[in-house]
């Protein structure tokens, strides 16, 4: 199901700011190889999950009109700008912050790039499923 | 209501005892119909066959009837149980999310009493079940490796499931210790068997096996019962077991799935609906003649549940294991702290269960429970290290028959078809708390020793109530049991029990393959006596 069919309503600003509020969780890494949670286009989705938690959107958006008041008064710049230490700051006082992070942990690690990433290939276990060495050449149990 | 014609045999609810009894009883060409509330599973559909497979655990394939909430599920009450029930409605029942860990009960487990002085004796013995356990064994497809001092000899069609870089590590801490272990007894077929495609090490057994190498019953007893002419009802939901004026079991009144009531009559009825689902339609069967629930003259329907209490602990390596591949609940087990040894400070004793490494997913969440894995620029560095770095195990704990553990119905909760929901009451007694420490102290100490850096435990788990045992237990008398030794309720004389609850203790292992070794068992002893069966 999509997001526009679940009547997320969430207006292109929040979905902008919940972009940028993911890319602070789940950084890019330094390397290179993982991308941002948000860059990597997982606000949609997570925000469906969220609204499959009781209270947990509601928890969340009010959570983000916060950070950005919050992110106004203290550096007179809207969140998204501003460095990823400082949004760090802000968002380490935040109470939405860990209910989001368990969505936001589900979705960016089924992500096929990140997968790759990991060192997995990027698929469904199923049908290939993964090869292993047949049992007879391990350690054998003493009896 | 709609009077449905008479069945030789009526099983109520589809899983792991109704299978594979049904398959046996097939020989003998009665009409034997089966009613299960769920429906078929579709293995195109299941979760392993798809990216987000691990979030599914979390909502549709939760261990948990009351999380997962699909129609076919009814609540159950456990806001005051140590332990949550976990079990899947469907046909093959919780085999659709079993791990498939498949060892057998031990002699010495059917006479605890003789020979620890606590719980009670079976009126059965290993002896009366091991051809069952070989049947089972070849209709199941067992994996295994002959051998293991623990037991007597037993024979397995197929070899065990691949150790791994995790299993054999693991392996190596116990021999550094000098401590038993042996490859898993394994309800999955390692090569191609009976029609059925060879594990492909997959891992996502716990949300079900879309190969259908994981022995679910589904795959394995019901398509042969249903070619011999067991016919198997779905969506439809058992409200009562009905009586005649002999007090003899008439039928059952059943809800279809869209909604209609049904009276279906039979000649026998049996309940397979586990160790909760049946005290429960026993308790809801009340009648003139059965004022305290149908088969309940002794008043032991509902209790003495028993679940296994669950310690887990978690290990976090150095060096890659590659825990991601493989079955996730078979690999390898040890029963070194199986027998009473009263220096421990408890009676009885557990098994080991070692499992494998966690997915992305699960690994994200566990690390962050555990404080290992935070958000922000640390999060890449913390996963690198604990993802394909973990190991788990479990301790499968005996849990002892006792009064304060119990099944009830909820005098408030009911299920969509105003059913009473059932209401678990049950505590962890001391002897459970002090076997939990034990294992957790014990289970770091091998983790250790296999080179683990550091240990995480949880005891007891949980969603591990899983294992569910003892509410109609099996005996020989009439005053202190539910049913008799071959499965017949002492009260009603064509009323017959085969799931878990006519377990009268539990001894320390998974319990599927002993649940299904007495359901043929039961269902040899029906067709010895058909002539007289209700004698
Ligand atoms: C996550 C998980 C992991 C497990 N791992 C293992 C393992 O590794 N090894 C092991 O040995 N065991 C394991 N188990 C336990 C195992 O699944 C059970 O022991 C086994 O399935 C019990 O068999 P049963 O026939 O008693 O009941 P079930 O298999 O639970 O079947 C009962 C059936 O009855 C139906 N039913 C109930 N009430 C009604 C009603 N009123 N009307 C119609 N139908 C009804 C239900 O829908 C269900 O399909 C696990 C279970 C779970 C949930
Ligand atoms: S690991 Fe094997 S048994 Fe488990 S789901 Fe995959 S194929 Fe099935």
């Amino acid at each position: 199901m999509h997001a526009e069919q679940l009547n997320l309503d969430l207006a292109a600003e929040e979905l902008d700011l919940l972009t940028a509020v993911l890319d602070a969780l789940i950084p890019a890494s330094d390397d290179g190889r993982f991308p941002g949670a948000g860059s990597l286009g997982c606000a949609r989705q997570v925000a469906r999950n969220c609204s499959k938690v009781p209270g947990l959107l509601e928890l969340v958006r009010c959570g983000l009109r916060e950070l950005a008041e919050s992110s106004r008064a203290r550096w007179n710049e809207p969140f998204e700008v501003l460095r990823l230490e400082a949004r760090e700051q802000l968002l380490a006082h935040q109470s939405f912050v860990l209910p989001l992070l368990i969505q936001a942990y589900i979705v960016y690690y089924q992500q096929p790039a990140v997968l790759a990433a990991l060192g997995l290939e990027p698929r469904p276990p199923h049908p290939q499923g993964y090869a292993m060495r047949e049992y007879g050449e391990d350690p054998a149990p003493k009896g | 209501m709609g009077r449905d014609e008479a069945v030789d045999v009526l099983i109520v609810g589809a899983g792991a005892s109704a299978a594979a009894l049904a398959w046996s009883l097939a020989d003998t060409r009665m009409q034997i119909l089966c009613l299960e509330q769920g429906d078929w599973v579709r293995p195109q559909e299941l979760p392993g066959n798809y990216l987000d497979w691990e979030a599914r655990h979390l909502t549709d394939f939760h261990f948990s009837p009351n999380v997962r909430r699909r129609p076919e599920d009814y609540p159950v009450n456990d806001s005051q149980s140590a332990i949550q029930v976990s079990m899947f409605n469907a046909v093959g029942g919780s085999t659709i999310l079993y791990a498939a860990h498949f060892p057998r009960f031990r002699p010495e487990d059917f006479r605890v009493r003789s020979v620890d002085g606590v719980g009670d004796d079976w009126p059965i013995d290993y002896e009366t079940l091991a051809p069952f356990y070989d049947l089972n064994a070849e209709v199941m497809g067992v994996s295994g490796l002959a051998g293991d001092p623990a037991y007597p000899p037993k024979r397995f069609p197929l070899p065990p499931v691949p150790l791994g870089k995790l299993g054999a590590k693991l392996a190596a801490g116990f021999e550094r210790l000098g401590w038993h272990w042996w490859p898993s007894d394994s309800a999955i077929i390692t090569q191609d068997y009976r029609g059925r495609a060879a594990c492909v090490n997959a891992g996502t057994c716990l949300v079900g096996c879309p190969r259908g190498a994981k022995g679910s019953v589904d795959v394995t007893y019901w398509p042969e019962a249903l070619r011999r002419g067991v016919r198997l009802r779905t969506r439809c939901r058992v409200r009562e077991v009905t009586v005649d004026e002999q007090g003899m079991a008439s039928g059952v009144v059943y809800y279809d799935g869209e909604g209609k009531e049904h009276h279906q009559r039979a000649h026998v009825v049996v309940l397979a609906c586990n160790g909760i689902g049946t005290p429960r339609l026993l308790l809801t069967s009340r009648s003139k003649l059965f004022p305290e629930g149908l088969a309940n003259r002794s008043g032991l329907v509902g209790k003495n549940l028993m679940f296994h209490p669950y310690a887990m602990v978690t290990g976090v390596f150095d060096e890659p294991l590659e825990g991601y591949k493989g079955p996730t609940g078979c690999c390898i087990m040890s029963q070194e702290f199986y027998r009473t040894d009263q220096s421990r400070g408890f009676a009885r004793g557990y098994s080991f269960e070692i499992l494998r490494g966690f997915g992305p997913v699960s690994t994200a969440l566990w690390g962050m429970q555990q404080g290992l894995v935070p958000w922000g620029r640390n999060h890449h560095r913390a996963m690198a290290e604990v993802f394909d770095h973990i190991a788990g195990m479990v301790a499968i704990c005996e849990d002892l028959p006792e009064d304060t553990n119990y099944v009830d119905l909820d005098p408030e909760l009911r299920d969509q078809h105003g059913i009473p929901a059932p209401r678990i009451h049950y505590r962890l007694s001391e002897n459970s708390q002090r076997m939990l420490a034990h294992a957790v102290d014990r289970a770091r100490e091998v983790l250790e020793a296999a080179g683990a850096r550091q240990t995480f435990a949880q005891a007891p788990l949980p969603f591990a109530g899983w294992h569910l045992m003892g509410t109609a237990r099996m005996g020989r008398d009439p005053r202190t049991s539910v049913v008799n030794e071959w499965g017949r309720c002492h009260d009603v004389k064509n009323l017959f029990i085969v799931d878990g609850s006519i377990f009268v203790t539990s001894a320390a292992v998974n319990p599927t393959n002993t649940i299904q070794a007495l359901a043929l068992y039961i269902a040899d002893q029906m067709k010895r006596r058909l002539a007289n069966l209700f004698d």
